[in-house]
């Protein structure tokens, strides 16, 4: 009996350690991110007047920039819960999402994680989906709606994202007690990710009928900037790539919205 | 992640102290190489004959591989290998089917009782593409041709590993028959370990093993 027991405990602790191919969705460790983290955020932040929250971005084989960015957050206690905009991954292999994700477990606040359009190469968006979650979620922080839009248009050949039907259905199930919005994605609609400009004018038309939106914050383009980009009044924030060693901060409050841009 | 990097760490540390110690004392006590692989005599048409069978479990190949090989050099220290390996369904997005190329070097082999001997090192690399709409070679046009600039199809692998070998079977032709286990990384993890002192090398080394049976000369 007991020579079954070191067997099995001997072939276990083999299995953990075997890789069947790089891209095989097999995931090691903790799994469902987003919807876990996500509890958390709602309960932490039910009652809360004042928000604050960091944005990071575009982590892929940045590994030595994600973990000092974690550092970075966990030195403030100020901080609600933080966003990962997309791209955890440069080739969509499952170790680069299982290593991301064991740094950001480090944070001592929630997260959540979008999916980017190198998180979607190969099976990488399984890998995602099984680590992190739907490519498409929402939820409620204090009286603010966040929206996490897939907006990865050119790795999906068939239209199905941006997911207007999620947006739809989002602003046709408003919890009532939220007053504000704002709008996370990879890649902004007007990036060489849209096929077209038709389709990015719908989504930005499906954006504005969300409760009194805030702004819009994005990565994917790996350069900071702050820009109206529709000339319609809905600002829209790139987030830089940790790669250059910073991460945005955003304040909402009952006067409105701060962003502070940190460089570590 | 941390039960992995503690297997890991004995099985390096265990590949470090045998490889060099015992492949030293190789190197002083002028063992010839590979007794094992008897078949240098292989003449004319039959050199294109495999001289051995694999079946390897794990190793980014697939669950189980399997392939043909040839032994070669002056003491057969050099082989190659084509596998076909299989990754079902239940741990990818469809099932999949892999082809390796593999060369590998085993520079010493030690007799250790009768039939039985030890090979301290067996080092190589691999490369494995794999069948499947979702991976290319190149990237698909709507790219615009240079936007990712790596082939998600083909992976390279560098491996160093063991092994036990029984010769002189003589069950039909199979002549011997070796046990080996590797420790492998592939190309995109290790280009990701240069650039990031972070990394623990233990998260993108993976463990395989395998049989190799050796076939005799055709009579």
């Amino acid at each position: 009996m007991s020579i079954r027991i070191v067997v099995c405990l001997f072939v276990s602790l083999l299995c953990g350690c075997v890789e069947y191919h790089p891209y095989d969705t097999r995931v090691d460790g903790a799994t469902d991110i987003n919807a876990k983290n996500i509890a958390r955020i709602e309960r932490e932040c039910k009652d809360l007047k004042e928000l604050r929250f960091a944005v990071v971005s575009d982590s892929q084989r940045w590994y030595d920039e994600l973990e000092q960015a974690v550092l970075e957050i966990n030195l403030r206690s100020d901080i609600d819960f933080v966003i990962h905009a997309g791209d955890l991954s440069d080739f969509g292999m499952r170790t680069e999402f299982e290593v991301q994700r064991d740094i950001l477990n480090r944070l001592r606040v929630p997260y959540v994680c979008l999916i980017g359009n190198h998180d979607c190469i190969a099976t990488g968006k399984d890998i995602f989906a099984k680590i992190f979650g739907a490519a498409d979620m929402a939820f409620t922080a204090g009286d603010v709606r966040f929206i996490c839009l897939n907006t990865n248009a050119l790795e999906y050949d068939d239209g199905s994202v941006p997911n207007l039907d999620f947006v739809e259905q989002q602003l046709l199930t408003m919890p009532r007690d939220v007053r504000r919005s704002v709008v996370v994605m990879h890649a902004e609609p007007l990036s060489d990710q849209f096929y077209s400009r038709e389709v990015a004018l719908i989504l930005q038309q499906q954006l504005k009928c969300l409760p009194d939106l805030q702004f819009c914050v994005h990565g994917h383009g790996h350069k900071y900037k702050e820009e109206d980009i529709f000339d319609d009044g809905v600002t829209y924030y790139e987030c830089d790539n940790v790669g250059d060693r910073s991460f945005l901060i955003f304040t909402l409050n009952n006067d409105g919205y701060e962003c502070e841009k940190v460089d570590f | 992640m941390n039960v992995r990097r503690l297997t890991f760490r004995c099985l390096v540390l265990l590949e470090l102290l045998l490889s060099t110690s015992v492949g030293l004392a190789s190197v002083r006590a002028e063992q010839p190489l590979l007794g094992l692989r008897s078949h240098a005599d292989y003449e004319g048409w039959q050199r294109v004959i495999p001289t051995h069978l694999k079946l390897q479990y794990a190793g980014g190949m697939g669950v189980g591989s399997v392939g043909v090989g040839w032994d070669y050099g002056r003491g057969n220290q050099w082989e190659s290998d084509v596998m076909v390996g299989y990754l079902p369904k239940r741990y990818s997005d469809a099932a999949h089917l892999t082809l390796s190329l593999r060369q590998t070097y085993t520079p010493w082999n030690l007799p250790l009782w009768r039939d039985v001997s030890y090979e301290p090192l067996s080092c190589g690399v691999y490369l494995t593409t794999i069948t499947g709409d979702k991976f290319w070679t190149r990237e698909p046009g709507k790219y615009g041709g240079k936007y990712y600039k790596f082939a998600s199809r083909v992976r390279l692998h560098v491996f160093v590993g063991q092994r036990i070998n029984l010769s002189q079977l003589s069950r039909g032709r199979l002549q011997g028959a070796s046990l080996y286990y590797e420790v492998s990384a592939c190309d995109m993890n290790l280009v990701s370990k240069f650039t990031n002192s972070s990394l623990k090398l233990t998260d993108m080394l993976f463990f395989s093993c395998g049989v190799r049976l050796q076939i005799a000369r055709p009579r």
